[in-house]
């Protein structure tokens, strides 16, 4: 019988031992480090996805999709080759804004350096009540002519919007560089093979309800698609019918109103009628309207993006979204704030004045985050409407009546809660008036609560 | 009378009726377990298919099962959107880290649980088995912030040290080493052997079922995880492979299906693969080890 | 002392261990030993272990958002405790959920398990044994991703072939009453596989004799199972049923995954809600308070599962 036991064992074995297992650990603490770098050094749509490697004097977090991320990319190319500011851009690729400011939250908590992001109307109060934002006051009186002559150049209605709604304490923290509005997107070529006419700027409900009738066929074809979120999905339906979401303060709920119910009405028959698929399940909407398979959704200028990337963008255009009792939009600003905790405010800065320069509000404004440029001269112009699909105009016309996006104090409860009850109202689990009537109590506590 | 020798008996006695029943009711049996299982499978098939089809063709009604244009545009498009190899390359760094790590851990304390006597032993013991029964989930909170301050959030490490405790192991190897006879170990002692030495030669080779047992399970934990890759990593070449799917899911309404297709048919196949070949093996060391999950 | 470092021990001093005073010294000097054995095993645990479960305790009475300095807050999260709404509810889905889960557990895992048994082909029993328990070898994400796609409403095969087959199935993942039932669908679906092992390794025990005396006394197929099959898998249906029961009550990556705790919080299990709480409204003083009640409702129904087991199982050895 073999004994084991004579094998003897050294210490020195063991310490030999230890000793390559301790090796073989260090060898792949830093192997991994290597296989990062390598990987994001790639030429990839998700290279120079950065929390990791901070190679630059300015990070630039940004709410992007992983199609859009290399037209995005481009435009900071630019800004560096402008300003010579080394910028890392860090794409955040999620779904809504609120899942957006989690991010950047946990970021912040983890350490990441993070000096500027996309901040958009729904997030200001929620970062801002956190002490994130830094009061951009010292520079704009440094820069005055700059931002004054800008302001010049808004459209004077949101200028009013953006001095109620976004300044605390009469302190500025962002100056907002573009917008998006709402309006519907439709593929032509679908119109034309399914023979129906296209819509036109002023166009009803009734037209639309029969448009999409026409144009849906079981059971790849759909007539519309319906987001569950307050932008795109609730609040064109409402607006378009009169109706009010928070009261002009926004300091209470008032969506128990009929216009509002009749609206969420609608927007359910819609998909009782199986003219647009179930919401909230896995349906690609840019991909369907780009091939024909859906007829018609709801966006701002942001799908572009999409289709400047993968193709498909050539046969669509953008009209109004449709009314009922007056033309209706939400209206969201979009804006490069600099974060408290940054240590390179002066670059911060020169970024945010570079995303109110005319060469950025023309060339990098759709691509960088899918917005509007706010300047009127640019967004009125031939030569910028050129690059977009035809209707974009329509969105700029919005701003003569669209309504500020709700941007409350604690926007992960209340959006959350529209978005809940949004969505049992279109699946139909809850009648719009019992919905909206236990939304609106829920909101107001919550809205209390802040 | 021996209970086998009955039964050619009573077959013989002309019971042939009701084993022609028992014979029906086997084949159906036998039916029933064929379908269920390609049932089983059948998600992963439709995966498996939709992964190779051109994009037009993927996640239509009525389902495309079969088409002569095959292609690899989706699997293309996945590594072009994630830096999925580096994903993959994090889920087994950290499974097989995990496995070893932990395993080591669990011997050594199994050995002193099971063979020696210490002051406080059992009632250590009683306290490492309260950790049994609590799904650690629970106290989430508490060990984010103990990360936090370590310096590991967003680190594959996160991942790796919390998961080196694995009190599941302990009480199984335990188990395991008590049963291996006492003479061998004093044969050792007398040999002049220490406690190292005594684990190294004598218990850990009588014991590699029960350890790769251990290792199997502790591994499909770790695989199966999402909870915490999911709180503690953000950065998409940190990410195990499972996380990165779901985050490509959420990108801004418009996921890419082919893509994750792709990605889940990476997942799933040559996993389910290595299974069927080293079933036998894995069944053995699970009886083996008894009752677990 | 050997040469070389070598540590063999000369025969005097192996008569001399045998003394006394030595052999007490021998006792000690394993103690030490073993608690170098135990210490990597002991500090982790207390690092990852229990000093998480005592930072529980301590977070609930505190406020802290993360990004600015923690305060205390007294009893005032546990004050909140009871004007929570939706706390009643994700306890009660997860309850729901659980019990679902485990019992369908039980049913399907032990009737695989005895199916296969039954059965005589070698091929079908691998294959039984392959198909059923390739699923468990996904990871969690990655089947949640997949069943969001397949159980999708208007566009998912699944309803497309139930409606082909001449039903008119709900949408059931924006559905308030099948969205629970899907998933526990899906976590069927991915861990049945372990419970079967477990049974079929469980029925492997069972002594043949006890069939075959069953089977001369003229004992029916089905009274087999109850006297016989039923009391002997008890204590494998005990394991498993624990098990599975801390697991589906802490349920996480299904319905947050593929529901979002949705529609409207029918999916909304406690540990969604703690997640929810603490890690995206950033109430972590909150969320500790409602861990404590999960933990506190988690010992109670194991306790009342062990109650039960006292009675039922057998643990006879023939």
């Amino acid at each position: 019988m073999d004994n084991p036991m004579d094998k003897k064992v050294s210490r020195r074995s063991v310490l030999g031992g230890s000793l390559k297992a301790a090796a073989a650990l260090g060898a792949g603490s830093a192997l991994f480090p290597v296989l990062e770098q390598r990987a994001t050094a790639q030429n990839k749509p998700w290279s120079f996805v950065s929390d990791t490697t901070s190679t630059g004097k300015l990070t630039v977090a940004i709410l992007g999709n992983a199609a859009s991320n290399t037209v995005a990319l481009k435009a900071f190319k630019a800004f560096q080759a402008q300003t010579g500011i080394i910028t890392t851009p860090l794409f955040i690729n999620v779904a809504t804004w609120v899942d957006f400011f989690e991010q950047i939250e946990t970021r912040l908590i983890a350490g990441v350096d993070i000096d500027t992001m996309n901040l958009a109307t729904e997030g200001f109060r929620l970062f801002a009540s956190k002490g994130v934002l830094a009061p951009l006051d010292t520079y704009i009186a440094q820069d005055k002519a700059t931002v004054n002559a800008f302001y010049a150049d808004m459209n004077q209605r949101t200028l009013a919007q953006f001095r109620q709604h976004a300044q605390i304490d009469g302190h500025t923290y962002y100056i907002p560089w573009g917008y998006n509005t709402m309006g519907i997107w439709y593929n032509r070529k679908t119109f034309k093979n399914g023979k129906v006419s296209e819509p036109s700027p002023d166009w009803t409900w009734d037209d639309f309800l029969a448009a999409a009738t026409a144009l849906t066929k079981a059971p790849n074809n759909w007539g519309m698609n319906l987001t569950i979120d307050v932008f795109q999905g609730i609040e064109p339906w409402i607006f378009t019918n009169g109706g009010q979401v928070l009261n002009s303060a926004w300091t209470s709920c008032v969506i128990d109103n009929p216009a509002a119910v009749e609206a969420c009405a609608f927007a359910r028959s819609l998909v009782a009628k199986k003219l647009a698929p179930s919401p909230g399940g896995t349906f690609n909407q840019f991909g369907s309207l780009g091939q024909g398979n859906l007829a018609m959704m709801g966006a701002g200028i942001w799908p572009w993006n999409y289709y400047v990337e993968n193709g498909g963008g050539s046969d669509l255009a953008i009209v109004p979204w449709p009314k009922k009792v007056q033309q209706g939009s939400p209206v969201g600003l979009a804006s490069f704030p600099i974060l408290e905790g940054s240590k390179s405010k002066d670059e911060a800065w020169e970024f945010v004045k570079y995303s109110i320069s005319e060469s950025f509000q023309a060339n990098e404004a759709v691509p960088i985050e899918g917005g509007m440029p706010m300047r009127i001269s640019i967004a009125n112009s031939k030569s910028f409407l050129k690059t977009l699909p035809p209707g974009a105009e329509y969105f700029t016309a919005a701003l003569e009546y669209a309504t500020p996006v709700v941007g409350v104090t604690n926007a992960s409860a209340v959006e959350g809660d529209i978005d809940t009850t949004w969505q049992q109202i279109l699946v139909g689990s809850i009648s719009p008036s019992a919905g909206l009537a236990h939304l609106q109590s829920k909101a107001n506590g919550e809205l209390n609560v802040s | 009378m021996s209970g086998s020798d009955t039964f050619p008996l009573l077959a013989r006695v002309g019971l042939s009726r009701s084993l022609h029943r028992v014979r029906l009711r086997r084949w159906l049996v036998s039916a029933v377990l064929v379908v269920g299982g390609f049932t089983m499978l059948l998600p992963e098939l439709w995966v498996l298919v939709n992964s190779f089809e051109p994009s037009r063709m993927q996640f239509t009604l009525p389902p495309v099962w079969f088409t002569s244009h095959l292609t690899l545009a989706s699997y293309r498009q996945l590594f072009d959107l994630i830096p999925f190899l580096m994903q993959l390359a994090n889920s087994v760094a950290v499974t097989v880290a995990v496995v070893v790590g932990s395993s080591v851990v669990s011997v050594l304390a199994a050995y002193a649980f099971a063979r020696l006597e210490f002051w406080g032993r059992d009632v250590l013991f009683v306290a490492l088995l309260s950790g049994l029964m609590l799904p650690i989930q629970i106290a989430a909170i508490p060990e984010f912030i103990e990360v936090k301050y370590l310096g590991l959030l967003n680190s594959q490490l996160s991942l790796i040290f919390p998961a080196l405790i694995q009190v599941f192991g302990i009480f199984l190897l335990r188990e395991h080493f008590k049963t291996i006879p006492d003479e061998l170990e004093e044969a050792a002692r007398l040999e002049g052997a220490g406690e190292l030495q005594i684990l190294r030669l004598v218990v850990v080779p009588l014991s590699w079922p029960a350890i790769y047992a251990t290792a199997i399970i502790t591994a499909q934990y770790i695989w199966n995880d999402f909870f915490w890759p999911n709180l503690y990593i953000t950065s998409a070449s940190r990410m195990v492979a499972p996380l990165g799917l779901v985050t490509l899911q959420n990108a801004y309404q418009s996921g890419p299906v082919g893509a994750i297709f792709a990605g889940l048919s990476i997942l799933v196949i040559p996993v389910a693969v290595f299974f069927v070949f080293v079933q036998r093996q894995l069944m053995e060391g699970l009886g083996f080890a008894g009752i677990s999950r | 002392m050997g040469q070389q470092g070598e540590l063999t021990l000369p025969a005097s001093r192996l008569r001399a261990r045998q003394s006394r005073s030595s052999r007490a010294r021998a006792r000690r000097r394993a103690g030490m030993k073993a608690y170098l054995l135990v210490s990597p095993a002991l500090v982790l645990f207390i690092a990852f272990i229990a000093v998480p479960v005592v930072g529980i305790v301590v977070f609930s009475f505190l406020q802290w958002d993360l990004l600015t300095p923690p305060k205390f807050a007294g009893l005032a999260n546990f004050r909140m405790l009871f004007h929570d709404g939706e706390l009643p509810q994700a306890l009660f889905n997860s309850l729901l959920f659980d019990i679902m889960t485990t019992t369908l557990h039980i049913v399907i895992g032990m009737g695989l398990a005895i199916a296969v048994t039954s059965v005589r082909s070698r091929v079908v029993r691998y294959w039984a044994r392959t198909a059923f328990v390739v699923p468990f070898l996904m990871s969690a994400g990655a089947v949640a991703v997949m069943w969001s796609y397949i159980l999708s409403g208007s566009t998912g095969p699944f309803n497309y072939y139930l409606t082909r087959l001449g039903m008119s199935p709900p949408d059931w993942l924006a559905s308030g009453t099948w969205a629970l039932p899907s998933l526990v669908g899906v976590d069927v679906w991915q861990t049945v596989g372990i419970t079967f092992i477990i049974f079929l390794v469980g029925l492997q025990t069972i002594p043949s004799v006890l069939y075959e005396a069953a089977a001369i006394d003229g004992v029916g197929a089905f009274q087999r199972f109850h006297y016989i099959t039923l009391p002997m898998l008890s204590p494998a249906t005990m394991v498993a049923s624990i098990t599975a029961f801390i697991g589906a009550f802490e349920i996480f990556t299904w319905p947050y995954v593929i529901t979002s705790g949705g529609p409207g919080n029918a999916t909304l299990t406690i540990m969604v809600y703690i997640f929810r709480v603490a890690f995206r409204n950033l109430e972590l003083g909150y969320g500790a308070a409602v861990a404590i009640v999960n933990l506190l409702v988690l010992v109670a129904l194991v306790l009342f599962g062990f109650a039960l087991g006292r009675r039922w199982v057998h643990y006879e050895r023939v």
